[in-house]
């Protein structure tokens, strides 16, 4: 690093070589190593040598960093910006990048290098470090527009305190700086009046409403607002709509710059866009008309012109041109004609220097400057010498003086190439300049002989212009600032002659210098005076350099607006053109149309006349087809009359036919008859000859009927009285018979009736038989159930039954054991204890009657049931009646035995019964020496068999 | 019932009131007043709707079979009921297995171990047996609803034959059913139940083989015997399943299955209501209201 580091002190000590190569050399070396530059080394490394040696080439390198650097220059200028030490280093070179404007200009306004600039101009109280800082700032501030919002108070405390300053100069400083001073208080309160009109103007209310103000507003501020025109923004905008960002976006610095400048009243200060074709720009348009006219004017003209050129070309731009002066809307040919010239000057002229063109007269300045720079003089020395190149100037003061309406930077180049004696004097004092001002030199030289009389002549007149407005300028009483500069100026280079008159006279080199000094002051008295002297006259310089620069950066907007306006120009001559084409065009349609209309006419009248034409043939043409339909329509009803004739004319003819054919039938049925009849005739004639001879017969009979008739009627009586007897009898049987045939019929009637009758009863019968069979089954099921209850009744009495046998089986089974244990020793008292033995042997006798009986038992066995229960009935009952409750099973026992013998007529079933039991219990008691548990067991047995032997 | 428009105009109300049983007593009269009565709609009536009290004895009985369907011969059956009841009332007396010291559940319980022929000798009175156990409960509980002796006998043996022969192939599947339904209901308590082991011993004899006998009190247990009467045996499960619901905070808190048995074998009496009519609604709600299936 520190390797890196020493390589670049080393290049950048050799950067500012008188060697134009080897500078040219080691700005690429430089430049390589800034676009390699991480950390910013380089970087710090070249601002610190420029803060050192105020190195132009560095400033250039420096302006032109890439963006990403950007930071680290600005730290280190904030830095440096804040040691009071390097503070005007630091701001000129700020100044020299601003004026740059690299792209990443904008974030300045974010970066704390704003602050601490506005925070320098308001604590500061150098005056060179004021001027240069209030000149930077007024620069800057139409680039960051947009910052208004936070510093706006920052910039006008500046200005107050400028200001005030300016006025009461509390730092004693020279006069001389405080005119420097006031003059850029004095465009930093056009730029701020012209960019916020409504906060600056309540701001100097508020400011010098406050008594101690008064006076410097009186003094300071109140010829300032003299001149300046009223801001439109006072009456329309508000303070907030100001520092709005998007008001400024669609500006760029150089409209804001011209807005500014467009309000300010002062020649100086203002643009001239507005009144340029006022009277007072007269001078200028004779200027640059007048190589238009004497074309012969040949390079001493157009030298003159061509320092003249820029600010031409700013103030005419878009309102004059000598072409619009001419009539012509295209762009003047004299102006090719000029730039032919000017490339012919270039030709002539050496290189090394640009060719003084538009571009060439911006970039001159710079140049010269630059190369007075590129030498390692000693930078006092070299500011002298540039100071008095201007004080030189000034020996032709007038074109500065007399060319109102153009831009304050015109000042610093115009002496530069109107004055060969100055650029002689230039090249004579410093050697390096020499290359640049030969070829004017050169040139100049061939121009004289035929322009010096009309630029004499010019310069006479311009003198005395020059004068009478110095007189009325004299009487003004507020004298811009500028104007009082440019005076100064000037007087300073009357200085200058009359010093360098001294010098030429053999004084010291260093004498020179107090050329910007007052006159007075100027009179050398001894070295300490004449080094106080110096330091004033250097820091003037200084001065006057960020004069300098700042007028040139204002031309240069200038530029960039004239090339924009320029270029407007001839897009609105182009369309203008066009639109002057399409007009053209537009008639030729309307022409076109008009005649396309003539004939429109034409065809419609033709049209009209041929359709009534045509009207009329179809009228005519209607009506005969009309008549021609009558007529058919007649001849149609005609042949349907004549058609109907001849049908009815056919029907009479067949009629006729028929009537024909019927009286021929007629007449055939005639002539038959006539046969017939004649044949009848005939018949008949036989017929009367038959009849005669019957009458005859007939006679005869008649004779012989009377005789018979006689004969017979005496039996006639006898025969009547039997027929109607007969006629009696048959009425009577006819009377019987109908008789019987009414009673027969009324007998049907009376069975049919019947009939029906038997059939409704038997249909009631069958309901009724339904009914009752439903009644039936009702009561079936009724008394099943009933009977279902009954039979339950009857198996659990049954299993009562079961249940007292078993029981009683039981007491059987103990009683025997018991009479067994016990007839061991009453066997030998049987027959005295009578009573049980008797009882004990029934029942084996009884038991074997039933055996007997045991064979017809599986078909008694129904019968038997019943009785069975019945007897069991009794038996309960008779327990009931007889046996107390609490009577022991023997004692029920032997009672039961005892109503056996009572009651004779149920023992029978009872001891059956009882049998039964016995019997099946029989064959232990058969054998009765069974052991007792034997018998326990069977009993149990028996009990088991009997729930088996259920009945159900 | 269409031509009394002011019954039907008061009968909307009923519902909304809460006199649930105004229309079916109604109803229950109508048709106990057919002859013959026709059982099935009864036994359906009693599924459906909660049966009046006052004829609660007399619906039982005609549906148990103690009384026919013919209303004619119900005197003369109920003449017989009594002559059989005394009949064998008289032979025990006789052969001394009862005496007037007897309590009545032991002489019914004679009595059908009489008339089913399973009477124990009057020598070997073993103890009562697990069948026997559970007609005792029954008896208890019966006799507590029916005053008269012979009517509560033949409602106890004809309810426990009935029971027996119509649910006796269900019962040992009950336990499960119960298990499902509570797997529906309360999955929670379930697990809980499974894993502390006393789903093995819940006491399933008291409440399927007793019918509830001796768990619930008789006001709310002659409701569920309603169902159980008219043929269904599955509102066992769900007077099962509802206790186990209601009482399921108390029995989520017993670890030990020994303190389920116990609780559940005397549950509090205070809500056994509820109990049973939430028990109704869930069979309802599961079974739905015309099913006569067990």
């Amino acid at each position: 690093m520190s390797k890196e580091q020493l390589s670049i002190s080393e290049l950048l000590l050799s950067l500012d070589s008188s060697e134009l190569q080897e500078a040219e050399h080691v700005r690429a070396a430089v430049n390589q190593q800034l676009s390699s530059d991480r950390g910013g080394a380089v970087l710090s490394a070249l601002v610190d040598f420029y803060l050192e040696s105020w190195s132009n080439q560095a400033a250039l390198l420096l302006s032109s960093i890439r963006e990403s650097n950007h930071k680290v220059l600005l730290e280190k200028l904030t830095e440096a910006v804040n040691r009071p030490a390097q503070r005007l280093a630091a701001v000129s070179l700020l100044g020299e990048l601003v004026r740059k404007q690299p792209p990443w200009i904008h974030l300045l306004s974010r970066s704390p290098l704003l602050p601490a600039l506005l925070r320098c101009l308001k604590t500061d109280t150098d005056v060179v470090v004021l001027i240069t800082g209030v000149l930077v700032l007024v620069t800057l501030l139409p680039m960051i527009p947009q910052t208004g919002k936070q510093h706006l108070y920052d910039f006008f405390d500046v200005f107050g305190r400028l200001a005030s300053w300016s006025y009461k100069n509390p730092g004693n400083v020279p006069e001389v700086h405080l005119l420097h001073l006031h003059a850029s208080v004095y465009s930093l309160f056009h730029r701020l009046y012209g960019m916020f009109p409504v906060n600056f103007i309540s701001y100097l209310r508020l400011h010098y409403s406050m008594k101690e103000n008064l006076d410097t507003f009186q003094e300071v501020v109140k010829p300032m607002l003299e001149h300046v025109r009223v801001h439109p923004e006072l009456v329309t905008g508000t303070q907030d709509y100001e520092l709005d960002p998007s008001r400024w976006k669609r500006y760029e610095v150089h409209d804001i710059l011209i807005e500014c400048s467009r309000l300010c009243l002062d020649v100086l200060e203002s643009s001239c866009e507005d009144d340029v074709c006022s009277p007072p720009a007269s001078p200028h348009l004779n200027l640059t008309c007048s190589p238009a006219l004497t074309h012969t004017a040949s390079s001493s003209v157009s030298a003159q012109q061509l320092t003249l050129r820029p600010a031409h070309i700013q103030a005419d731009d878009v309102t004059w041109s000598p072409s619009m002066h001419c009539g012509l809307a295209t762009p003047p040919p004299e102006s090719v004609a000029l730039g032919s010239v000017h490339s012919l000057t270039r030709t002539t002229s050496i290189s090394g220097v640009r060719p003084p063109t538009e571009d060439g007269s911006t970039q001159q300045p710079i140049r010269a400057e630059q190369e007075q720079l590129s030498s390692f003089q000693p930078i006092p020395k070299q500011e002298t010498r540039a100071l008095s190149d201007i004080s030189s100037s000034s020996a032709e003061p007038h074109p500065l003086t007399s060319t109102p309406g153009h831009d304050r930077q015109l000042s610093g180049p115009v002496p530069f190439f109107t004055s060969p004696q100055h650029i002689r004097w230039g090249t004579g004092s410093a050697p390096s300049g020499c290359s640049p001002a030969s070829p004017y030199d050169l040139l100049l030289e061939l121009a004289l002989p035929h322009a010096t009389p009309l630029f004499l002549r010019r310069k006479t007149k311009e003198r005395s212009e020059a004068e009478q407005e110095e007189a009325w300028l004299r009487e003004d009483a507020t004298v811009s600032p500028l104007k009082v500069l440019d005076q100064l100026i000037i007087h300073g280079d009357h200085a200058h002659q009359h010093f360098s008159r001294r010098l030429s006279a053999g004084l010291k080199s260093v004498e020179r210098s107090p050329a910007g000094g007052k006159p007075q002051s100027m009179k050398s008295k001894g070295p300490a005076h004449q080094e106080s002297e110096f330091q004033c006259l250097r820091s003037q310089l200084m001065m006057v350099h960020a004069q300098l620069q700042y007028e040139r950066f204002k031309r240069q907007q200038h530029a960039v607006r004239n090339r924009r306006l320029l270029r407007r120009v001839i897009n609105a001559a182009a369309l203008e053109e066009h639109s002057a084409a399409m007009k053209a065009q537009l008639l030729a349609q309307d022409e076109e149309i008009r005649c396309l209309n003539l004939s429109l006419q034409h065809e419609n009248t033709r049209y009209v006349n041929m359709q009534h034409d045509n009207n009329t043939q179809r009228d005519t043409l209607q009506t005969h087809n009309r008549q021609l339909l009558q007529q058919h329509q007649e001849a149609q009803t005609h042949n349907q009359k004549l058609q109907s004739e001849l049908q009815e004319c056919r029907s009479q003819l067949k009629d006729q036919e028929a009537e024909l054919q019927r009286a021929n039938k007629k007449a055939y049925n005639s002539e038959h008859q006539l046969s017939q009849l004649s044949m009848k005739l005939s018949s008949t004639q036989q017929l009367q000859q038959q009849m005669f001879l019957m009458n005859q017969q007939l006679i005869l009979l008649r004779e012989t009927n009377r005789a018979l008739s006689e004969q017979l009627d005496g039996g006639r009586a006898l025969r009547c009285t039997e027929a109607s007897m007969l006629q009696c009898s048959v009425d009577v049987e006819y009377q019987q018979l109908k008789e019987s045939d009414m009673q027969l019929r009324q007998k049907l009637e009376a069975a049919n009736h019947r009939i029906a009758e038997l059939e409704d009863q038997l249909i009631t019968k069958d309901q009724l038989i339904q009914d009752q069979k439903k009644l039936l089954e009702e009561t079936k099921n009724q008394s099943r159930c009933e009977l279902k209850a009954s039979d339950s009744r009857c198996s659990s009495l049954r299993k009562v039954c079961q249940a007292l046998q078993t029981e009683m089986l039981q007491l059987y089974s103990e009683i025997q054991q018991f009479t067994h244990t016990r007839s061991q020793p009453q066997d030998v008292n049987r027959p005295n204890g009578g009573g049980g033995v008797p009882q004990r042997l029934r029942p084996s006798s009884s038991a074997l009657g039933v055996i007997n009986g045991g064979a017809e038992e599986p078909n008694a066995s129904p019968p038997i049931e019943s009785p069975l229960a019945v007897g069991s009935f009794l038996e309960q009952h008779a327990r009931q009646l007889f046996g107390p409750t609490n009577q022991s099973p023997v004692e029920t026992e032997k009672q039961e035995e005892e109503e056996e013998e009572d009651d004779p007529p149920d023992s029978p079933p009872l001891g059956q019964e009882v049998e039964e039991n016995m019997l099946l219990i029989g064959s232990p008691q058969a054998d009765p020496p069974l052991s007792n548990q034997s018998q326990a067991g069977t009993a149990r047995q028996r009990q088991n068999e009997l729930s088996i032997m259920d009945y159900d | 019932m269409a031509d009394d428009p002011q019954r039907n105009f008061r009968s909307a109300y009923y519902e909304k009131v809460g006199f649930r049983g105004v229309e079916e007593k109604k109803s229950l009269e109508i048709l106990l007043k057919d002859n013959p009565l026709d059982l099935e709609k009864i036994s359906t009536f009693s599924q459906r709707f909660p049966l009046p009290s006052m004829y609660r004895i007399h619906v039982w009985k005609v549906l148990l079979g103690v009384l026919p369907p013919h209303s004619d011969s119900h005197t003369v059956v109920g003449g017989y009921r009594k002559q059989q009841y005394q009949d064998v009332l008289e032979a025990l007396e006789v052969m001394r297995y009862i005496d007037s010291s007897t309590p009545s559940t032991h002489v019914y319980l004679r009595m059908d171990q009489l008339e089913s022929q399973v009477l124990p000798r009057c020598s070997d009175t073993s103890p009562p047996d697990e069948e026997n156990e559970a007609f005792l409960c029954i008896s208890r509980s019966m006799e507590e609803i029916v005053d008269d002796p012979v009517d509560c006998y033949w409602l106890i043996k004809c309810f426990i034959n009935q029971f027996h022969s119509k649910f006796g192939d269900s019962l040992p599947h009950l336990p499960k059913s119960l298990e499902h339904y509570l797997s529906q209901e309360e999955p929670r308590l379930l697990h809980h139940l499974r894993t502390s082991g006393a789903l093995k011993q819940l006491p399933y004899s008291l409440w399927f083989s007793c019918c509830f006998a001796g768990c619930l009190p008789e006001s709310s247990l002659q409701r569920v015997w309603d169902k159980v009467i008219s043929g269904s045996c599955k509102i066992l499960v769900f007077v099962a399943l509802e206790i186990l619901l209601s009482f399921k905070i108390i029995l989520l808190g017993f670890s030990r299955p020994e303190g389920v048995v116990n609780f559940l074998r005397n549950i509090p009496q205070e809500n056994t209501d509820a109990i049973v009519t939430k028990a109704i609604d869930l069979w309802h709600k599961y079974c739905g209201t015309l099913v006569h299936a067990v």
